[in-house]
């Protein structure tokens, strides 16, 4: 049955018609033939009984008076009879008295006269028996035998008949049968011929053409109904992708380009960057990154609003634009960030001139919206691939030399170089490596003396820290100390400078030297909520008389002081803490403004000092300081005292006390303690200072409160 | 069946088989009665003749016992009877008439005493049918054969079935 499944509908239709016609022709002319046999010979079995009946009857007479003559006659009479071939009459006792053969030639051995009577039928003949009477009287026996080979041909023939009628039916029938099924699987084809043209071309407009209203019309129709459904669907779908590519088209824009400026935005730089250094790398065809930050858009923004924040950025972006070469791009990156590819840059002086003409077409005043206002702004750029292939190390390069742009002094702008990226590395091992400093107790005090000018007495000591790092060797406060600021460690570094700095003073004033304590306290730590308690906790933790230390501030943190803070200040002075102004002269402080301070002295910047004696700017303000202070009556320090000049000019004009290698660098406890319980211990001051009382020239009010050994 | 019948038939075979000598004078008698009975089988007498066949003899009786076989068999629905008559008179009782006598002028008083009467004649004298006999037999070569004078046949108002006239060597 297998191969059914393989044909076509057509065909199968074909061969169930056939296999059907065949069966019917079969049974009824099998069935025709058989009953036609049948019926045939009982036909000619009743036509030899009643031939039979007459033969006996005629003769009776004949075998009555045993005239075998006459019998012979009467049965030649049998010739008519075509299918006879044998007839005999025999007499009672078994005699026979004529028999008969339609060809004498032919072997016939009749069969013998049953004691009934009765007719038997064979294969090939039939034999009927009738008795022979005469007047009830029996004589004898009349023997017929027919042969059925005429019937068993007619048969024959009638079954050949059968089988050709049946082949012409069958031929008949197929043939219209082939033309009949066309009308089933005509449109059965149609169906196909169109699914099959819909799921290769995707054309869901065709229609199937079937008007046949049976099942494969039914068909037709819901196949029409479903692609029409289809189609439907087809034309929404279209409608909503079109829109949704509108959308997504809008969510383009809006994804990179920056709605203030205009600019493209970080996003589409990223995007852009990543082709312009693929293309770099490719092509050898050096190109730069360059990041530019405005310097001082904050405090625009804080102080004038966001629409004049707005504004100048709008300003600097058509100012950006209108400097930029064909082919560079600059990007809003962020708040006041702004990102620029310049490609096609042969050499780094190539970008450095682009990137100079930005940082000077933005140092020109703008006004916006009344406002006159001076924006300035620092870059930094790096080139690829000279100094990286690796988006994100250029980009690091170039936020790197922006970050040394704006610490040498902002308005100005960086190329990258190598040596900032040792910077950058040395920068980050530290800022990594501080907090576990602590941990470790990396951390150490130095102490470097200060020495009163009038009777060459130690009379204080600033306490300095260092680091032994353990892979970058000795490090001073001006190498870890910023980076301390900005993370914050500042507080936990300066409590426990502190904690030390007061056990220190305090061991030494157990040993009979009052020393006062100078600890530099940063503007972080000022800052913080419970400076006062935490100062004097620790003071009173160790003991230390609070009049032997001292907290030295930076002027910047002093002028940015609000008055919350300066409440502390007094707090802590009047707790009897002294307080000094460190690195005095280098911020811009109002002199006016240090009188409602509560401090106690003041530290001249050590640039100053340096300039002394020769140079007459410096002297003159170191005069006009160390004037200025004995009239507010506050100590002065000098700081960085390196040779006798120095000291000399300070002798001279009064200056309290000094601190410089002239008097000692910054040593540990014990070489500290060694120097205190020396006799003389800078005896080259012997002179200066008893020439200077010999001339009369001192007008300083030594303090009494000092110890002097 | 009875043996009479059984006894007549088997002589017509025997008379059939054809092996009888001519010497044997009763095996031609024996043959002649069963023709007689075969006579009366293929005759039909009218319906108001009596039941059954009364075979007469009259004349010279050449038969001697042979012809009463014939008393064993039935006919016409009754058993068969055989007189031998002395005379003529008593002619009307019997169905057949066989006649002994060889004389024609004989033999034509006594057909002419039948005549009348539904009585079938025979006889074996030469030239019997010209004496007005309706069957007339003669053994030849060991066979017996006859001739139909039909003409008395009708007056006498005898049926004589075709077959048996077919049978017969001339019909007149």
């Amino acid at each position: 049955m297998s191969f059914l499944r393989n044909l076509s509908l057509r065909n199968k239709l074909i061969g169930i018609n056939s296999v059907m016609i065949g069966i019917v022709m079969l049974v009824l002319g099998g069935g025709l033939a058989i009953a036609e046999y049948y019926l045939s010979r009982e036909a000619m079995l009743s036509d030899l009984q009643v031939q039979a009946r007459v033969l006996a009857e005629n003769s009776n007479a004949a075998l009555a008076f045993g005239d075998a003559e006459a019998a012979g006659e009467i049965l030649a009479a049998l010739k008519v009879a075509p299918h006879v071939r044998y007839a005999a009459l025999v007499a009672s006792d078994g005699m026979v008295l004529a028999s008969y053969r339609r060809d004498p030639q032919e072997a016939f051995s009749p069969p013998p006269v049953p004691a009934n009577r009765i007719h038997r039928i064979t294969g090939d003949g039939i034999d009927v028996f009738e008795d022979v009477t005469a007047s009830g009287r029996r004589l004898g026996v009349l023997h017929l035998s027919a042969d059925l080979s005429l019937l068993n041909e007619r048969l024959a023939v009638y079954l050949a008949a059968l089988v050709l009628i049946a082949a012409l039916a069958l031929t008949v029938a197929a043939g219209m049968a082939r033309q009949l099924q066309a009308s089933i699987t005509g449109p059965l084809l149609k169906l196909t011929r169109v699914t099959r043209e819909v799921s290769k071309d995707k054309d869901f407009s065709v229609r199937v053409a079937v008007e046949s209203r049976d099942e494969i019309g039914e068909l037709a129709a819901g196949f029409n109904a479903m692609l029409a459904q289809i189609q439907t669907r087809e034309s929404d779908l279209a409608r909503e992708l079109q829109e949704r590519r509108r959308a997504e088209e809008r969510l383009h824009l809006l994804a990179h380009y920056d709605t203030v400026t205009k600019l493209t935005n970080r996003h589409y730089f990223n995007e852009r960057l990543r082709l312009a250094v693929e293309r770099a790398a490719r092509f050898d065809e050096p190109m730069a990154a360059a990041l530019l930050d405005l310097d001082n858009f904050k405090i625009v923004n804080d102080t004038l609003g966001h629409p004049v924040g707005d504004g100048v950025l709008q300003e600097v972006a058509r100012r950006l634009t209108g400097v930029l070469r064909t082919g560079d791009t600059v990007s809003r990156i962020g708040g006041d960030e702004f990102a620029l590819i310049l490609e096609n840059v042969k050499h780094a002086a190539a970008a450095a001139a682009v990137v100079r003409k930005c940082v000077q077409v933005l140092t020109e005043p703008m006004n916006i919206q009344g406002h006159e206002l001076f924006i300035s702004a620092s870059a930094g750029f790096s080139l690829c691939p000279n100094d990286a292939t690796e988006i994100q190390q250029l980009l690091q390069n170039a936020d790197t030399a922006m970050y040394h742009a704006k610490a040498r002094g902002k308005n100005t702008f960086q190329a990258y170089t190598a040596e900032l990226k040792g910077e950058v590395v040395r920068r980050h091992t530290i800022e990594t490596t501080l907090r576990r400093a602590l941990e470790r107790d990396e951390l150490s005090l130095l102490f470097q003396p200060q020495v009163d000018l009038s009777n060459r007495a130690i009379v204080g000591g600033e306490a300095l820290v260092r680091w032994e790092h353990p892979e970058m060797g000795t490090l001073m406060p001006i190498d870890f100390i910023p980076i301390a600021e900005e993370s914050g460690l500042i507080v936990l570094i300066g409590h426990w400078a502190l904690r030390k700095a007061c056990a220190q003073a305090k061991a030494w004033s157990m040993a009979g030297y009052r020393i006062r304590m100078a600890v530099n306290l940063s503007p972080r730590q000022f800052r913080t909520d419970d400076l006062v308690e935490s100062t004097l906790s620790i003071l009173a933790e160790s003991g230390l008389d609070p009049d032997l230390l001292e907290l030295e501030l930076t002027e910047g943190a002093l002028m940015d002081a609000s008055e919350n803070t300066l409440a502390k200040l007094r707090l802590l002075r009047e707790a009897g803490v002294h307080l000094s102004i460190d690195d005095f002269g280098t911020g811009y402080s109002s002199l006016s403004y240090l009188k409602h301070l509560p401090i106690t002295a003041i530290k001249i910047d050590q640039a100053f000092i340096r300039g002394l004696p020769d140079k007459a700017q410096e002297s003159a303000i170191v005069r006009a300081i160390i004037a200025m202070a004995r009239s507010m009556d506050l100590m002065v320090t000098a700081e960085g005292v390196e040779d006798q000049e120095q000291a000399r000019f300070l002798v001279r004009y009064g200056c309290t006390l000094a601190q410089g290698h002239l008097f000692g660098r910054p040593t540990d406890g014990a070489t500290f303690a060694a120097l205190l319980e020396s006799r003389d211990p800078f005896p080259f001051l012997r002179p200066i200072i008893a020439r200077d009382r010999l001339r009369g020239l001192t007008d300083t009010t030594p303090s009494g409160s000092y110890f002097v050994p | 069946m009875s043996h009479g019948l059984i006894a007549i038939l088997a002589l017509a075979s025997v008379l059939h088989g054809g092996t009888l000598r001519a010497a044997d004078p009763a095996r031609e008698f024996d043959a002649k009665t069963a023709f007689l009975y075969n006579f009366a089988l293929f005759t039909e007498w009218p319906e108001q003749a009596p039941p059954g066949v009364v075979y007469c003899l009259l004349g010279e009786d050449r038969f001697g016992r042979a012809l009463d076989a014939l008393q064993a068999g039935r006919l016409r629905g009754a058993p068969v009877e055989v007189r031998r008559l002395p005379d003529t008179n008593a002619v009307a009782m019997c169905h057949v008439v066989f006649l002994g006598s060889r004389d024609v002028e004989a033999l034509r008083r006594s057909v002419a005493a039948t005549r009348g009467f539904p009585v079938l004649t025979v006889s074996d004298a030469p030239r019997a049918l010209d004496a007005g006999v309706m069957i007339a037999m003669a053994y030849e070569s060991n066979r017996v054969v006859f001739e139909v004078n039909l003409e008395p046949v009708k007056q006498s108002g005898l049926t004589m079935s075709s077959k048996l006239l077919r049978l017969a060597r001339t019909v007149r």
